[in-house]
């Protein structure tokens, strides 16, 4: 009798590692862009340095790091491929003078793995939140209004501090305490302490003249509440609010009304206003599809190239193709964020994770949105790549408040294994 | 390299760079299709995940028939909506009549909204914000109905709601409404009644037994020199939390129920829902070795709300802190195993 | 929970649409727009990569090579000053004031940054300078030297700011595209850059001027494919016809009697036509207008043209009357005019216009040879026939009279329009027409800045460019 094939052969465990496989890929094209750009001219050797050590420090952040603390790879690894995306980026920009932000930013991202450690703790590790929540919110206050009164401006904006030589954006990091405060009431289902707050953050970044930000903070809040509550009239009143707002600072306020004119068509602006996004537009004009190769082009004529332009720059020497690509990488991430956020047990970790989710999404559209003339551009940084420490660490923080929820998942998970084992051990459960 | 040839070295590297650049974002989706579609079969393997109890219903209708069981999870609305997480059709109920929230060794605790009636153990909730805190065994009345908790093992109470079922029956019952039908499957026998107080008594004795073992125990020291009231209390605690159990005494045989089993379903006799059969995930369990089954714990065969203690306690803790591990690796991908 | 993980999934689907339509709209507007934010004379990308590589040469249909690059590195134009100043408007000059010249607008080919990366390694490995495409034109440079002198021996245009355009209306190459006041690309001097003329400005392809009486060719268009009696209805000219509280009469106020559409186009009517447009209604008028390109987004491959309107909205009677008669905000370019006229002769088939007749690497590779490309059906054939007969009407014993030339079957309509140049009242004289013979098959269109009537002004200038035509383009 021949042998039959067996139906449900028992498969060999492949020995090479789904997960690994990304990380490969991601080391791979890190290596190879380094060392490509390092042989720009003359041989650089802090490139060739950068080639290997950007690697590693990508293999050690995704696939070491979750060793000592429980944390969602994919997440990790797609944070670590846009931070690791911003420090190549800085650095083929840097080539040639004698501004060193490719390497500054290096710095910037090992702090914002720390920030995102403690993010993780914080969350997983903090039970009582009653207390707590009110020395964040007395804490975010006071750092939220000090610009105001020691502030120094910057792009029209007072929205940093020098705090002992370093400048800091108190508004990019009380994003993380807006982002507890408003889970936390809203899981409590109280109203004021969290509008109270979500208001008092908007006028203060009113009087900063922080549009960008403002318009960040006010869509999250408003999302989160309608998610929370599910009030339609209530969250339908806000964006009609908000278009009311629009309209009388559009009537208003002059600069509002040039920036909407810049937006409409910023070629007749070129000599003035309109000069930045007239730059950018050429910068990804001329990248077109395919872009015209790492290291080349002319990024450093758009203004602020390295922090809200950054997406310009990406498209010049990658091509449009790319930037969809990692237009893609954020969909994954929002994509995952949310997956965290349905399988959340509680409300306070779900609308925590769901907040995170939608503070990204929202400023990478309107970062992204502005870059390609969609909606007029306001000045917020591209999450994880734009160069900058407050910003990194804001952003590392988000994505550890998310690691935070997703390993308490796991452990509800994990629980309910136990349970059932335990139950089935004893013969409780019938055997199917 | 000369700016010439990096130029044309740079372009021809364009390609590359797309190549690697749809590899990443294939490889980032494939990543999260896969472990969506892992959580989904776990899930599906773990019907009970996320419920931390059931809520029974005692007295129902005709379309709401008494026994119906509501899945509690963890935190959630009650309400006659059908977007609720628990929905009670019946009359007196609102479309959102309360939520509630599994708090960690306490219980459950429920908060009426806005306008809205709720009854815990006949007591009315006055304070809207505070709520009532419900515990297994607690009943609770919204509108015309009346609803009994039964956590599920491994989701603790500080204690347990023990009261007469004879009381609770009375509560339900309109008493000018005589003629009504009784409900059918609320009739408590005498049988059952008798072993209601027998287990009082027993559970009385047993928290004397268990407070004089305490206080001359010689590790709890801090407990010497309490009166007797203190030391139930004290024992009390223990039992609502960590279970020592060498500092317990062996309890006298409660009264025993296999009578009671027998009988028509008692709403609160445990059965979980799940009937997967778990695959061991690269995990060996320690084999369970049958101690002594002539001195087995009473209170596993005593299968009543009052005396269940809750099951996670049998788990060793260093066996769950390594299913923990196993599923992390799984699902999370921290360690991988070779 | 269950109602929030609904909405979670909402909220979710929702920034991934922004999301989405960000990539999409940046995927659209690269693809569309993309070149012509490149060739921005505003780019200084191409300013730095002219230091590496040799711009290539811009050759005309002829031959004759319009524009090349010396070794020093620096532009060369022909050595006539004539016949440079007549083509500069479309190959541009060194400083950008022309916007959207060849010489910028097709940057990416001049500069060889369509190189491909085989032939980069080619020229790498021979250790040359790199050079840039050359790209051969559609234009015959003679025939717009032939143009700027009509127009300055003529007494009614000399000096006059004007345009004109010459297509093939079969293929829809362009032969010539001039615009005036013409200047010296090779030495530019401050009195060019103070002209009150503005002689940096192509006002071919960038004046929306109102088109006049040339509009009539679509209200006839729209008559005859939407009114039952359009040939056999009467029209009352007194000399003037009432609209509300306006009155509407002809150029130099003419009385013409009782007319039908075929005479009242042939003397070019305004009251009939506004009468007509009346009784049309504004959205028929503007249907049609429509399908003869008003209000398209124009995106062509080798130009950039201003839009031409119709208005769309706000309209009373008054202004839809004037607007049969192409006045009253209707706008249009000299080169969407020709197109006009070269799809009537095309028998109701608009070619969109080419200028680029070859773009061919210096190693002999051709990146881009001519194709022809259908803009739009405008109207039917059988309406295209009708209107021609009135244009050809219009030539023989019209307003148009002027345009003929002994030995060629004419067709045309004249047009004088009221429009202002810099704020002051001004006629602006027009001219659209085509010789309706198959193997001569040229459309043209001339306009005359404030020079008052069409068949005086412009219809002298078409005649003489319909008799090059003849005379070097009969095989």
């Amino acid at each position: 009798m021949r042998q039959t094939r067996r139906a449900s052969a028992p498969k060999a465990p492949s020995r090479r590692h789904p997960d690994r496989r990304l990380v490969w890929v991601i080391m791979l094209f890190f290596f190879s862009a380094f060392l490509l750009i390092s042989l720009k001219g003359q041989i650089h050797w802090q490139g060739l340095a950068l080639a290997l050590v950007v690697p590693v420090l990508i293999y050690i952040a995704t696939m070491w790091l979750p060793r000592f603390f429980p944390a969602d790879k994919l997440l990790l690894a797609i944070a670590n491929f846009l931070c690791a995306l911003g420090v190549l980026i800085l650095y083929s920009t840097d080539q040639g003078t004698d501004t060193t932000r490719g390497l500054q930013q290096a710095v910037y991202y090992g702090i914002g793995i720390i920030a995102m450690l403690f993010c993780i703790l914080l969350v997983r590790y903090i039970r009582r939140w009653k207390f707590m929540i009110i020395l964040i919110m007395g804490g975010a206050a006071i750092l939220l209004a000090l610009p105001l009164a020691i502030g120094t401006e910057q792009n029209g904006a007072t929205n940093w501090i020098n705090v002992g030589g370093t400048s800091l954006q108190p508004s990019e990091i009380v994003k993380i305490a807006l982002l507890l405060i408003l889970s936390y009431y809203l899981s409590e289902r109280r109203f004021l302490p969290w509008f109270l707050f979500a208001g008092f953050s908007l006028v203060i970044l009113m009087f900063q003249m922080d549009l960008g930000t403002a318009l960040i903070y006010y869509a999250t809040t408003l999302f989160l509440f309608y998610s929370a509550t599910g009030n339609l009239p209530l969250t339908g009143l806000g964006i009609l609010g908000s278009g009311g707002a629009a309209i009388l600072g559009y009537q208003m306020f002059a600069h509002v009304k040039k920036r909407v004119a810049i937006w409409r068509n910023p070629w007749i602006y070129y000599e003035t206003s309109g000069y930045q996004i007239v730059q950018m537009l050429m910068a990804i004009a001329s990248g077109g599809l395919l872009g015209v190769g790492l290291g080349l082009g002319a990024p450093r004529v758009i203004p602020v190239y390295f922090t809200d332009c950054i997406f310009a720059v990406i498209c010049e020497q990658f091509g449009i193709i790319f930037g969809i690509l990692v237009l893609v990488m954020y969909v994954i991430l929002i994509l995952r964020g949310t997956s965290i956020a349905t399988s959340a047990r509680s409300s306070f970790h779900a609308l925590l994770a769901m907040g995170c989710t939608v503070i990204l999404g929202i400023q990478t559209f309107v970062i992204i949105g502005g870059v390609l003339k969609l909606i007029p551009l306001t000045g917020v940084t591209m999450p994880f790549v734009s160069y900058g420490g407050t910003s990194m660490v804001s952003c590392m923080g988000i994505i550890g408040l998310l690691q935070g929820v997703a390993s308490i998942n796991q452990d509800d998970l994990a629980y309910d294994y136990e349970i059932s084992h335990s139950l089935q051990e004893e013969g409780q459960l019938p055997e199917a | 390299m000369s700016l010439e040839i990096y130029e044309v070295v740079s372009q021809g590297a364009r390609y590359w760079f797309i190549f690697l650049m749809v590899v990443i974002a294939w490889r980032s989706y494939r990543w999260l299709a896969r472990d969506r579609k892992q959580r989904k079969k776990r899930l599906r393997l773990l019907p009970d995940a996320g419920y931390v109890g059931e809520l029974v219903v005692q007295v129902g209708s005709e379309e709401f028939p008494t026994g119906t069981v509501l899945s509690v999870p963890r935190e959630g609305t009650l309400g006659s909506a059908r977007a609720c997480d628990l929905c009670v059709p019946l009359p007196g109920v609102y479309k959102k009549h309360l939520w509630f929230r599994y708090e960690d060794g306490t219980g459950l605790r429920v908060r009426p909204f806005r306008g809205c009636h709720l009854e815990v153990d006949g007591i009315l909730c006055e304070n809207r914000r505070q709520g009532l805190l419900m515990l297994h065994g607690s009943r609770l009345s919204v509108g015309e109905c009346m609803l009994r908790l039964r956590m599920f093992a491994g989701f603790e109470t500080i204690t347990r709601a023990v009261s007469n079922p004879q009381e609770d029956l009375e509560a339900v019952r309109e008493p000018e409404d005589e003629d009504a039908p009784q409900p059918s499957a609320v009739a408590f026998t005498p049988q059952q009644l008798a072993l209601w107080q027998a287990q009082q008594q027993w559970q009385q004795q047993y928290w004397a037994m268990a407070a004089q073992a305490m206080a001359t125990q010689a590790t709890a020291q801090a407990l010497q020199g309490l009166s007797l009231a203190q030391a139930q209390s004290a024992a009390q605690e223990v039992y609502g939390g960590e279970t020592d159990e060498d500092a317990l005494p062996d309890p006298v045989d409660p009264p025993a129920a296999e009578d009671f089993s027998q009988e028509e379903p008692w709403p609160y006799i445990p059965q979980p829902k799940s009937t997967a059969v778990f695959e061991n995930h690269g995990y060996t369990y320690p084999e369970i070795v049958e101690e002594d089954p002539e001195s087995d714990d009473p209170s596993d065969e005593d299968l009543t709300d009052a005396a269940a203690p809750p099951k996670s306690l049998y788990v060793e803790p260093d066996e769950a802190e390594r299913a923990k591990r196993v599923l992390w690796d799984k699902y999370l991908g921290g360690r991988h195993k070779r | 929970m269950k109602q929030q993980r609904m909405r979670f999934r909402l909220l979710t689907l929702f920034i991934i649409a922004l999301l989405g339509v960000a990539g999409v709209y940046g995927f659209y507007s690269v693809s569309t727009y993309g070149s012509r934010w490149f060739s921005s004379a505003k780019n200084t990308r191409y300013q730095s990569a002219r230091r590496t590589v040799n711009k290539g040469d811009i050759i005309d249909r002829k031959g004759v090579v319009l524009a090349t690059t010396n070794k020093n590195g620096d532009r060369v134009y022909q050595s006539n000053i004539k016949s440079r100043s007549a083509v500069v408007h479309l190959i541009g000059d060194e400083e950008g004031n022309v916007a959207n010249g060849v010489d910028s607008f097709q940057a990416s080919y001049l500069l060889g940054f369509e190189t491909s990366l085989s032939e980069r390694i080619n020229a790498l490995l021979r250790g040359e300078t790199r050079r840039g495409d050359d790209v051969t034109l559609t234009v015959d440079s003679a025939l717009c030297t032939e143009i700027t002198r009509a127009f300055a021996t003529n007494g009614n245009t000399a000096g006059k700011s004007g345009a004109a355009v010459v297509m093939n209306y079969k293929t829809g190459e362009v032969l010539a595209l001039v615009s005036l006041p013409v200047f010296d690309p090779a030495n530019l001097t401050d009195k060019d850059r103070a002209n009150p003329q503005h002689p940096f400005w192509n006002r071919a392809l960038q004046s929306t001027l109102p088109p006049g009486s040339t509009f009539k060719i679509i209200t006839a268009a729209a008559a005859l494919a939407n009114m039952a009696d359009a040939t056999e209805h009467l029209y009352e000219c007194t000399g003037a016809t009432q609209v509300m509280d306006q009155l509407i009469h002809d150029y130099g106020k003419a009385q013409h009697g009782t007319l039908n559409l075929e005479r009242a186009f042939t003397v070019s009517c305004n009251n009939a036509f506004s009468q007509c447009a009346l009784i049309l209604t504004d959205n028929v008028l503007r249907a049609t207008a429509e399908n003869f390109g008003f209000n398209d987004n124009f995106l062509f491959r080798d130009f950039v043209v201003e839009n031409s309107i119709y208005p769309t909205t706000g309209r009373n009677a008054v202004q839809v009357a004037w607007s049969g008669v192409g006045q009253s905000q209707v706008g249009a370019t000299p080169l969407h005019m020709c197109m006009v006229a070269a799809s009537i002769a095309n028998e109701g088939v608009m070619m969109e216009p080419r200028l680029l007749a070859k773009v061919q690497s210096p190693a002999g590779v051709v990146r881009l040879r001519y194709s022809q490309k259908v803009y739009a059906r405008v109207c039917d054939t059988q309406t295209a026939r009708t209107l021609d007969q009135f244009m050809k009407n219009v030539v023989s014993k019209g307003t148009g009279t002027a345009a003929r030339v002994n030995g060629l079957t004419i067709a045309g309509k004249t047009g004088s329009a009221e429009g202002a140049i810099d704020g002051k009242d001004a006629t602006h004289a027009w001219f659209v027409g085509y010789i309706a013979q198959p193997e001569l098959p040229y459309a043209l269109c001339v306009l005359v800045e404030g020079g008052g009537s069409g068949g005086s002004v412009a219809a002298p200038i078409a005649a003489r460019i319909f008799k090059y035509l003849k005379d070097n383009y009969t095989r």
